[in-house]
């Protein structure tokens, strides 16, 4: 089965893994009776000799890329469950990052306006002050006429 | 043998299973009487630890799995060795005769 296809067939494989653990378990009982042990005690034996059931499927539903994607699911289920039900907390939660994002991103669009867009001229980098110095003061600004002439 | 048994090596079950599952298709259940049966009980196998490793093995496309009818008439979970398993196999005992033919001959050498 294909990684993908054990996602949408959750089911149908953990059936699938019982009835194979099971399988197991029951022929070695069957094997342990048939040697002359009673049914209590071939149980008993098989239950020591296999480990922990529940231990032994969790490692194999460990196996492959799916388990990524599935633990990854859960989590944001579990996620939105515990959103659902701490609806104070979950406004609360909202309502910072709404004016985290906000605040942020009104601050940004004035940078971007004022210090990182180029000026809407051509050849921006060719824009110049124009300064004037005379004995009085080092640095006047130039009159429009000043500047034709 | 006695009291003497050995836990199966980290690394050297994927092998065994490998091993004996190109004798031909094989249940988990059958592996596992196999190994102790071949290696005269010498190995000491938790036998639920079988099944990650299968689970492992079939995922790495190295083993095929499918079900089928058992003698029985019970449904049944068959393994069967892939030609990149075999290919697998095939290096791991490469691998493995280089180490204990290694191990040898140093035990021999260093007298």
């Amino acid at each position: 089965m294909r990684w993908y296809q054990r996602l949408f067939r959750r089911a149908r494989t953990e059936k699938q893994l019982d009835t194979e653990l099971r399988f197991h378990l029951e022929q070695q009982i069957a094997d342990y009776v048939a040697t002359g042990m009673t049914p209590k005690e071939a149980r008993r034996r098989v239950r020591l000799e296999f480990g922990g059931l529940d231990q032994v499927k969790e490692e194999c539903r460990d196996v492959g890329a799916a388990r990524f994607l599935e633990t990854i699911i859960q989590d944001v289920r579990y996620g939105l469950r515990q959103l659902r039900r701490n609806p104070g907390f979950t406004a609360v939660a909202i309502t910072t990052l709404a004016l985290g994002i906000g605040a942020t991103a009104a601050i940004f669009t004035v940078v971007n306006g004022v210090l990182l867009d180029p000026l809407p001229y051509p050849h921006p980098g060719r824009v110049m002050i124009l300064t004037e110095s005379s004995r009085k003061s080092p640095e006047m600004g130039v009159s429009y006429l000043n500047f034709l002439d | 043998m006695g009291e003497e048994r050995a836990e199966v090596l980290k690394g050297t079950l994927d092998m065994l299973i490998l091993k004996i599952a190109a004798l031909g298709p094989i249940h988990g259940y059958g592996i596992a009487q196999r190994m102790q049966q071949i290696s005269r009980d010498f190995f000491q196998l938790q036998q639920g630890s079988l099944y990650p490793a299968l689970h492992r093995l079939a995922d790495r496309g190295w083993l095929k799995a499918e079900w089928r009818v058992t003698e029985t008439g019970r449904e049944g979970k068959f393994y069967s060795l892939t030609p990149k398993g075999r290919k697998q196999l095939e290096s791991e005992i490469e691998n493995w005769e280089r180490l204990t033919g290694a191990v040898a001959l140093i035990l021999q050498t260093a007298e």
